[in-house]
């Protein structure tokens, strides 16, 4: 089987086949952006794009997805940084950190399904992904302004 | 050219610096004892600490070890506009890293809002001392006197027209400063302190490098961390309290390819193994069975005893904090109120999952983790392994949310074991519930309120008698426990207690039982469950008296509390729309709004006043904190944006505090072990923030930790204005309405 990871192609051998996404990402790939924070799909800190949509990689198997392709933090933005991340840093939206490529993972996945989102569309969009340090409004700010300057 | 000047040996301060449990009077003893366990580190910055925390780069660049771990809270922003003021240069030429323990000399945990309030000026001090240093050389260099030398962007005016850079002081080795010849603190202008200069960085928003690394997933954590060779170890970890291993059945563990070593030592409750890769160790991990014993704590009876009521019934409580005027007789002509508050065992819930790395080698040991107090872990591995203290060496990471509860450091004493049983780097990784069970918890408390206020609203009578467990001392090992219990009342557990009312007659007392449920700091301390004791009974004596909750307040502030009156007015001035909202709802039948207010001084340094709007949503069934204003004062202020960042972190934390979280045990094991049980505020339930801070040039307080006092309060008391329901067990459920 066969998936891409941030644009590269990549074989899965028979050993890696049960593994979740999360632990091919860090463990085989040293993929690191992607964060563990639950391990069952609570939490939102492994969120990453699979065929474009925000799934929990801690809950996706790697044999469930043959042939579609994943775009993890290091690979949203193959150009600079996309425009949530800029805006991101403009603002220093991060405090601990730990939980913001999560963040940022489903934001981007929801601005590429609905480029005008509504503030209610953005808090429940975003409401899979915890922040134990508060960010929330920042991080629904920060979508706003992208939105409004996109 | 200019002669760079030696480091000098770290080694022998090291030693000479005593890092003890100050605040228990035990550093002495601490640091001659060997017998004593390994304590963290309490010992407040000395002026002479800071020669170690910079030094120039031959490119004319700063690099500033700062003596404080990043966990988000900004500090290290904060400090490096400090230097960037002190020196003359672009924020952007400081290049911040956090020291590891061989680079500096050791330095206080990174606790209790400190970093700014306690290392701005000794960070200024160093800063300028170098500052100073290089005009000296630059006098020599230019053979003139160094007071016709004035200050330019990144080195000094020589001449009108003549510019030294610090570059140009510099050889090819980086500088630290001429320590053996200091120029005494007073005679160093700190112009970061200066209320009338205008400033370069300070007051300025500033943003961190290190936030392009967090939105690009670059920056490593200690899970991320990895170094060649590194081998992936667990230990079968007790799932309740105080458990031991009955039996463990290895099975076939051995044939799994990847297995190192496998450590199975039943007498000593450990079993553990050690695999080349973690998708080796996973397989190790799930072949062993390990049987454990039923746990012989039972938590309920435990906290069970944090029951103010129930102690009052049998003795007095153990520390009276104040005792003043008449707090026996009633006044006769007051409305006497007496309330029962709680608030529950509470978890972190840092979003990241601790992790370490350590690696035992033949002089020396490293270990790579995140630790709010790395000079305690550094102690801890070296007792752990019987090594030298300074053959240990501890390289900080950031930490994905302390709050607290990242003062130890668990896995990197299991790593450090297992690397001296393989001889390559360890890394172990906790899990989510290895994280929920592992780390200590905030105390529940027990408070009970009498008080008495008069027809004109004054407050007559204060009596407040409340029971918890110690936090400061929490951790400490019972081997000691008992010393320190018997002289020192726990003042993270009273912290919050004193309210800022004059009132003439009143008496706080409280107890702290320790008990086998570990208890440690978490955000605020005792400031949280005080503070919702003593605004939510304020709420109640303002409606006794018919007044209106913020006029009571000010009505009865402290004349000593005059910032805090600034900052009640102020937020009076914020909140017309909050309550024109409520008024405007009240006969809904679907919903019902209310506005609450509450106040604190905390650490009786910093002012903070909340107000809150709830909107109560019979159809849906939920309490929703739609709206919050906040005023803060805080002092002089770095950085206004890293400040209303903590401010938001802790208004969202204390919702989250105020109507979701709560911790219960089942014999010992702690039932809510993830974010399913474990609920902790989520995006759709955050409320619209406004925050004000107060324009001050007086010296800067904690901001970390403040506003999270007042904030359940002040939605209890907006329940109680929506549905004239007093809620005052936590946390808040809509089912409690009724």
């Amino acid at each position: 089987m066969k998936i891409t990871v941030n644009k590269i192609d990549l074989t899965i051998p028979e050993q890696h086949k049960s593994l979740s996404l999360l632990n091919y990402l860090r463990d085989v790939l040293g993929l690191t952006g992607t964060k563990y924070g639950c391990g069952q799909g609570l939490c939102g800190a492994c969120t990453v794009h699979l065929d474009g949509q925000a799934v929990r990689a801690c809950q996706t198997s790697i044999e469930e997805i043959d042939g579609q392709a994943v775009t993890t933090i290091e690979g949203l933005s193959v150009n600079g940084l996309h425009p949530l991340q800029k805006i991101w840093i403009k603002n220093a939206v991060p405090q601990c950190g730990y939980c913001q490529a999560g963040q940022l993972m489903s934001a981007s996945a929801l601005l590429k399904e609905n480029s005008q989102p509504s503030t209610a569309e953005i808090r429940n969009a975003m409401s899979g992904n915890l922040c134990r340090c508060g960010t929330y409004p920042k991080i629904e700010a920060a979508i706003n302004e992208v939105v409004r300057g996109g | 050219m200019v002669n760079s000047i030696k480091d000098i040996s770290l080694s022998r301060r090291q030693l000479l610096k005593a890092t003890g449990w100050s605040a228990v009077g035990m550093t002495l003893l601490s640091s001659c004892s060997s017998i004593l366990p390994a304590l963290p580190s309490t010992s407040d910055p000395v002026s002479e600490d800071a020669f170690y925390w910079f030094q120039l780069l031959p490119s004319g660049k700063v690099k500033f070890f700062c003596p404080r771990i990043e966990m988000g809270q900004g500090t290290t922003t904060g400090l490096s506009q400090v230097v960037a003021e002190e020196l003359n240069v672009d924020f952007a030429d400081i290049e911040c890293l956090t020291a590891s323990t061989e680079q500096v000399p050791p330095f206080k945990m990174t606790v209790g809002s400190e970093g700014i309030a306690k290392f701005w000026q000794p960070v200024a001090y160093g800063a300028a001392h170098m500052r100073e240093a290089l005009r000296g050389r630059a006098a020599s260099l230019a053979g003139i006197e160094v007071d016709k030398i004035s200050d330019a962007y990144n080195g000094f005016k020589i001449e009108d027209d003549r510019i030294i850079l610090y570059h140009d002081l510099v050889s090819d080795e980086p500088i630290l400063l001429n320590v053996p010849d200091p120029i005494e603190v007073k005679n160093v202008k700190l112009y970061s302190l200066q209320s009338s200069r205008s400033k370069l960085h300070i007051g300025h928003d500033r943003v961190s490098t290190t936030m392009k690394n967090i939105v690009t997933g670059t920056e490593i954590y200690a899970r991320d961390f990895k170094i060649p060779d590194t081998v992936f170890g667990h230990f079968f970890r007790p799932p309740a309290l105080g458990v031991k291993i009955e039996s463990a059945h290895l099975n076939n563990v051995q044939d799994i390819n990847g297995v190192i070593r496998v450590k199975k030592q039943i007498e000593e409750n450990l079993v553990a193994v050690v695999a080349t890769d973690p998708i080796s160790l996973r397989l190790a991990v799930e072949e062993i069975d390990v049987i454990w014993r039923s746990s012989s704590i039972n938590t309920t009876e435990l906290l069970s005893k944090i029951n103010v009521a129930k102690i009052k019934n049998n003795k007095d409580l153990e520390h009276i904090l104040v005792e003043k005027g008449d707090s026996e007789t009633l006044p006769p002509n007051a409305k006497i109120i007496k309330s029962n508050y709680s608030t529950p065992c509470m978890a972190h819930a840092s979003m990241e999952v601790r992790a370490a790395t350590a690696w035992v080698q033949q002089d020396k040991v490293e270990i790579w983790c995140g630790s709010q107090d790395p000079f305690f872990v550094k102690s801890r591995v070296a007792k752990l392994l019987g090594s030298d203290l300074n053959d240990v060496i501890v390289h900080s990471l950031r930490v994905g949310g302390g709050f607290g509860g990242r003062v130890l450091c668990q896995p990197a004493e299991e790593a450090a074991l297992l690397s001296r049983l393989v001889g390559k780097p360890v890394k172990v990784e906790w899990s989510r519930e290895d994280e929920f069970q592992n780390n200590y918890f905030q105390p529940p408390y027990s408070h009970s309120i009498e008080a008495g206020v008069t027809a004109n609203g004054s407050i007559a009578y204060w009596q407040h008698d409340f029971a918890s467990a110690p936090i400061i001392t929490g951790p400490i090992p019972n081997s000691i426990a008992w010393v320190v219990d018997s002289f020192k009342a726990d003042e993270g557990t009273a912290r919050g207690s004193l309210h800022p009312y004059g009132i003439v007659n009143q008496r706080i007392r409280y107890s702290d039982i320790r008990t086998e449920v570990p208890i440690g700091a978490w955000r605020g301390l005792g400031s949280a469950p005080n503070c919702f004791a003593i605004e939510s009974m304020m709420d109640e004596l303002a409606y006794e008296a018919g007044i209106d909750p913020l006029d009571f307040r000010l009505y009865n502030l402290s004349p000593n509390h005059e910032r805090l009156k600034n900052t009640l007015i102020t937020l009076e001035k914020m909140k017309s729309g909050l309550q024109e909202r409520s008024q405007q709802s009240v006969n809904s039948i679907e919903r019902d709004y209310g506005y609450g207010i509450a106040c604190a001084v905390y650490k009786n340094q910093t002012p903070v006043a909340v107000a809150v709007q709830v909107d109560i949503d019979h159809s849906e069934g939920n309490i929703f904190i739609r709206k919050i204003n906040c005023v803060q004062d805080c002092g002089a202020i770095i950085n206004p944006q890293q400040v209303k960042n903590q401010i938001m972190g802790n208004l969202v934390w204390g919702c989250s505090m105020a109507i979701k979280e709560r911790v219960t045990f089942d014999e010992g094991h702690v039932v809510e072990n993830n974010f399913d049980g474990y609920q902790i505020l989520r995006h759709d339930e955050c409320p619209e923030i406004n925050i004000e801070l107060v324009k001050s040039d007086k010296p800067a307080t904690g901001a970390g930790e403040a506003a999270l006092g007042p904030v359940a309060a002040a939605i209890a008391n907006a329940v109680f204005n929506a549905t004239s329901v007093r809620i005052r067990d936590l946390p808040i459920t809509y089912d409690d309405l009724f």
